[in-house]
């Protein structure tokens, strides 16, 4: 899983959110590394849903245009918990051959 | 639609700009504070031409490169049926590398090819397979331009490509509607065709802008459409086998010969690793 898609799916985890409000969370989260552009982000929201993992939540018309909320599915929760996972068991591999000296991470 | 970002997100298919255009483009504007910004610009034209791909067809590796062989094939035959082509426009007067019958040849050729626009159905294929085959030994016999050599294998390659993509067509079901070439292929092919026909540039340099050129435009754009680097490696894996009939004819006397054979091959490995790359790209989130 590639790093915006992993913060797009961790920021559904709050609930529902549009567009912009997906890549300023996403920007959040990451204290500003992942910054998504309007294109990256709808391409990888569409990919998302495309593959079950999340669901366009509902819609609503801001100054005559749509906007859709998305949510993250039962699948996407279990895909991202499943990348925490992987992360932590290879932070947990840098601080055994480290001996505790590997930079700590935000989690 | 707001005025700012309506030209770079023309690059979306119509109908997915109809549905989103107007939230993709004022989600730009909120991520770049209202203002002109080359990234969201930049952003939304490559995504746009990467929607194509992903829509045209359907996310699915499969179809990346089944579209991608597709399209090889096409010009692959293009080449085959160029010079001849040009001598019945009346484009050239030059007839010294021609068959003893260049409109025979040339009626042989166009038969598979009218029937592959038809084809949709199985029936189809198979005469339109039968035709190559059939076309293929008599331009053998005549010892054909229309296949560079007389070499009856090379001959039976050449028409493969148009039995490949009459079998494609068939499999796939859905005749014209499902081959939806890249646009910078399609606007290559053009290219070659009125090359050819106009002698501007020479036949030369049109072979190399596509054997050169094509790969350098796939690997320009390995993450965004696949199916330019997939058509590039397929016209050099036919040009391999090509070249591998010339030498199995001929015989090896020369390094040329290997060099010919082993130039292709490297291409071809290198563009399918790639290609693999991109399709992987286009396809997973």
């Amino acid at each position: 899983m590639r790093e915006p898609t992993y913060f797009v799916l961790l920021t559904l985890l709050g609930g529902p959110l549009h567009g912009y409000g997906i890549a300023k969370r996403a920007e959040a989260l990451s204290e500003g590394r992942v910054r998504l552009a309007a294109g990256t982000l709808y391409g990888a929201l569409d990919r998302l849903t495309d593959q079950g993992l999340i669901s366009v939540d509902s819609e609503d018309l801001v100054n005559g245009r749509r906007r859709r909320y998305y949510r993250i599915s039962q699948s996407g929760r279990q895909a991202v918990l499943a990348e925490v996972e992987r992360m932590r068991s290879s932070v947990a591999v840098a601080d055994n051959l480290s001996g505790g000296q590997a930079p700590a991470v935000a989690t | 639609m707001s005025p700012r970002y309506a030209i770079v997100v023309r690059a979306y298919p119509n109908s997915y700009r109809h549905e989103c255009g107007d939230e993709l483009v004022e989600t730009a504007n909120e991520l770049a504070d209202h203002r002109w910004s080359f990234r969201q610009a930049r952003s939304l034209a490559f995504e746009g031409l990467r929607t194509r791909a992903r829509i045209s067809t359907n996310g699915s590796p499969r179809l990346v490169w089944a579209n991608g062989i597709a399209v090889a094939l096409g010009l692959w035959y293009l080449l085959r049926t160029a010079m001849p082509m040009t001598y019945l426009l009346g484009a050239t007067g030059d007839v010294s590398g021609f068959s003893q019958s260049p409109r025979a040849t040339m009626g042989f050729a166009l038969v598979p090819l009218v029937g592959l626009v038809l084809t949709t159905r199985w029936p189809t294929a198979v005469l339109v397979t039968l035709t190559a085959i059939f076309a293929a030994i008599q331009a053998y016999q005549n010892d054909s331009r229309l296949f560079d050599h007389d070499d009856l294998v090379s001959a039976l390659i050449s028409q493969g490509a148009i039995i490949g993509l009459a079998w494609w067509l068939a499999l796939r079901g859905q005749g014209r509607r499902a081959f939806s070439p890249p646009t910078a292929i399609v606007l290559l092919a053009a290219f070659v065709a009125t090359s050819y026909v106009f002698d501007s540039p020479g036949v030369i340099e049109v072979l190399a802008l596509l054997y050169i050129g094509l790969p350098i435009l796939g690997l320009v754009m390995v993450t965004i459409d696949p199916r330019v680097l997939v058509a590039a490696t397929t016209l050099w894996l036919l040009r391999t086998i090509w070249s591998v009939s010339m030498v199995l004819a001929f015989g090896i006397d020369d390094l040329l010969y290997l060099l010919m054979i082993a130039v292709p091959m490297l291409v071809t490995g290198i563009g399918t690793m790639l290609s693999r790359y991109g399709i992987r790209r286009l396809t997973t989130p």
